[in-house]
């Protein structure tokens, strides 16, 4: 069986990405780790979908099921179709054919996701040659052209150069140079700014932001700061504990968000508006054990909005009131009255003002 | 630049201090001239007895065959002096143990003694004359009449120009550079045969384990890794010898240095591959924990999402940043094997450098053992540097 698309074949617009009820498990010693319990989207191309969450919510994991890039000793199910093909549980060889030209990913920390011993230009031209079949000058030729594409200043240079010659930025830069060099449909952006300097963080998101449109290219962009994905994404998901809890439109999201715990991710980021010294809100507790998850809403021990029921019963992902493109996962939802009544119990005794 | 002069400095200090020691060393614990002479060398211990009155002289200086002789009458003596002595006196063996004559005073006194000297009647009951001359030639010879730190000197300096003296053992015969020149090439060879089977054998051997860590086939070929490096070398020789060159005829069993060149080095393979098996799995234990720990970092990760097929990504991306401590224990065996291949050299009877130094120190022929110490120290010296020329090779962040 091939998997190598065709050109022709492959998805210019409409959906792109679709995965059913997936599932990652990994066998420890410790049990059955469900890192990833039973999650649904699509992706229209050219779409950008941020996946929020904590550290531990799955949604690294997510993302590297989705491009096949587990160690085998994660056990697979459900479904992940790219381009209408169903690519879930093939082997590295098969997909090794997707991975570069239809999809790639740029790593979280670019210190030490380029190889310190190879020379930038040959990392870059390596997919050239792999999948495009480019001889060496044309491929030295596009390496240059991608790096200048990425705004690295002298691109000539740079290629000679080993990857602890280049600063943070630039080497992040150079990861999205290459994830973009064979022309993917889908990218995927692992806390691509997380390892970077604040004032470069921006630019790299700006970067992939212009790139997507210029290549009509759907990109996945993983983070756990909903900050990050307010400005780069058409759509957000947020998960806990494996499972995805509120799903929206970006705009939608932002605007009638119905998790607690997405507010809770949205009040532990700092705003301009607030004085200086403002306390951030935290979120007590820890992300909830994968072995043995809660039986009711996996976030309910940490939520101070929980109720008996919560604790229960597991929350539906239901459709909101608000859109027809938003999904939650919540008994009570922000707005609800059980949800208001014990707000302002809450801000009263903390005494902090949350707007949010 | 600097770092350089420092490097080259610091060797130069290494190999005097190495060979200070074991020069010093085999000075003060052996004795050199028992080991040149063998029993001849006691001769100077022994002392002898007038058996009647008179002077006694040592003519050895002037006349090496004649030893000490009494005479009757101190008044025949002219140039020189003597001792006067009496047939209860024991004599002392020789003019620098009488020396200064001129400072012992005798009753009777001291009296001159004449260049050609006639013979006295009386003999001495001392050592025989022709040993005590050996005794002496041998001390002229090796300077072992001269302090220990201008003896170094000397050897030094015969050493660095090249010359490293003579045998102890077989009457100096040929010189020990003649021996080193002969010697060397063969122990090389091996050593280089050796260490290329072994890195030949350790590398695919361990990308191969590397790549199915932990399952079956990695353990087995664990088990066999400890297998071999348990298994004492003479017999892994022994067995190999028995099975290739005995049973199977495929080599011969043991070695001729008149062959050509090339049926040498096919004569050398079973020796090498004595020494190359227990490296190759020190080498293969190394690198597969290297290529493991390497094949966990990010980079392999995103090499793999680059569509890098999985032979490439372990010989493109993993191999090479998992080198260092195969590089480094390759060059520490390197010095170690150039002198310790003599298990080896023994089974499969190969006359090179580890011979040469288990028949060296078994005679206590000491210039023998110092240069072959020598070689080893100069062997180790080199081989880091290289290494260290190796790793700014493999790791563009080491260099300078």
């Amino acid at each position: 069986m091939t998997v190598r698309l065709q050109t022709e074949g492959r998805v210019s617009e409409g959906t792109l990405l679709e995965i059913a009820d997936v599932k990652t498990h990994f066998r420890t010693e410790r049990g059955l780790v469900r890192a990833v319990d039973g999650v649904t989207f699509s992706l229209e191309r050219g779409k950008a979908l941020g996946i929020v969450g904590e550290s531990g919510s799955g949604k690294t994991v997510l993302s590297r099921t989705i491009m096949g890039l587990l160690p085998s000793t994660a056990v697979l199910s459900g479904s992940v179709r790219f381009a209408g093909q169903e690519i879930l549980g093939l082997d590295a060889r098969q997909m090794r054919h997707l991975w570069g030209s239809e999809m790639s990913m740029v790593f979280q920390n670019p210190m030490v996701s380029l190889n310190p011993l190879m020379k930038i230009g040959k990392q870059i031209i390596e997919p050239l040659q792999i999948h495009l079949g480019m001889d060496k000058t044309n491929a030295v030729a596009t390496a240059e052209r991608l790096l200048r594409d990425v705004r690295i200043p002298e691109p000539e240079k740079r290629l000679g150069q080993f990857p602890h010659e280049l600063s943070g930025g630039m080497r992040q830069r150079v990861m999205i140079a290459i994830a973009l060099a064979c022309g993917p449909t889908l990218l995927f952006a692992d806390e691509p700014t997380t390892a970077l300097d604040v004032t470069v963080q921006a630019q790299i998101l700006e970067l992939i932001g212009e790139q997507r449109k210029d290549r009509n290219m759907s990109v996945i962009l993983v983070t756990h700061d909903l900050g990050v994905v307010a400005g780069h994404t058409d759509e957000i998901a947020v998960m806990y504990g494996g499972r995805l809890v509120e799903k929206a439109p970006t705009r939608e999201l932002f605007a009638n968000m119905k998790m607690p715990y997405t507010k809770s991710l949205m009040r532990s980021i700092p705003k301009l508006e607030d004085p200086s010294h403002t306390r951030l809100l935290t979120i007590p507790g820890r992300p909830p054990d994968l072995v043995n998850p809660p039986k009711g809403c996996r976030f309910a021990p940490r939520c101070a909005y929980a109720r008996e029921k919560c604790v229960q019963h597991e929350p539906p992902l239901i459709v909101s009131d608000t859109s027809s493109e938003h999904f939650y996962a919540c008994w009570y939802p922000v707005g609800s009255p059980e949800f208001e009544e014990r707000d302002v119990e809450i801000m009263t005794n903390v005494g902090v003002g949350g707007s949010a | 630049m600097n770092y350089w002069l420092q490097r080259i400095g610091m060797s130069v200090l290494l190999l005097l201090s190495v060979s200070a020691l074991t020069f010093g060393a085999m000075n003060v614990l052996g004795d050199p001239l028992f080991n040149i002479l063998g029993p001849v060398a006691r001769t100077k211990d022994v002392r002898g007895t007038a058996q009647t009155d008179g002077y006694a002289y040592q003519a050895s200086k002037g006349n090496p065959t004649a030893g000490l002789v009494v005479l009757d009458e101190a008044d025949e003596l002219a140039s020189g002096q003597a001792l006067l002595v009496s047939t209860d006196d024991e004599l002392p063996l020789r003019t620098d143990t009488i020396a200064p004559l001129d400072s012992v005073t005798v009753e009777g006194g001291l009296v001159s003694i004449a260049d050609t000297v006639s013979p006295g009647d009386s003999v001495v009951n001392g050592p025989e004359p022709e040993q005590l001359f050996k005794v002496a030639q041998a001390e002229q010879e090796f300077h072992l009449d001269k302090p220990l730190p201008e003896r170094y000197a000397r050897w030094l300096a015969d050493f660095v120009t090249g010359d490293m003296g003579p045998q102890f053992s077989k009457t100096g015969e040929p010189p020990v550079t003649d021996l080193i020149k002969e010697r060397l090439p063969r122990s090389v060879m091996l050593l280089v045969m050796a260490q290329i089977l072994a890195t030949a054998i350790a590398i695919p051997w361990s990308l191969w384990s590397a790549s199915k860590a932990n399952n079956i086939v990695d353990k087995l070929s664990t088990f066999s890794t400890f297998l071999i490096i348990a298994l004492p070398n003479f017999a892994l020789g022994v067995i190999l010898k028995y099975v290739f060159a005995i049973k199977l005829s495929w080599f011969p069993q043991t070695f001729n240095a008149s062959d050509p060149l090339l049926s040498q080095v096919w004569q050398m393979f079973l020796p090498a591959l004595t020494i190359a098996l227990p490296a190759a799995a020190v080498y293969q234990r190394l690198l597969r924990t290297d290529l493991i720990t390497t094949l966990q970092e990010d980079f392999i990760l995103m090499a793999r999402s680059k569509g890098v097929s999985r032979r490439n990504v372990l010989f493109r991306h993993a191999l090479r940043p998992s080198l260092f401590s195969f590089v480094t224990v390759f060059g520490i065996n390197t010095g170690a094997l150039i002198g310790g291949s003599l298990i080896a050299e023994t089974i499969f009877r190969v006359p090179g450098l580890g011979s040469a130094v288990v028949e060296a120190v078994a005679t206590e022929d000491f210039p023998i053992v110092l240069a072959i110490v020598m070689i080893i120290a100069t062997a180790f010296v080199l081989v880091n540097v290289v290494v260290d020329v190796v790793y700014s090779l493999i790791d563009p962040r080491v260099r300078r």
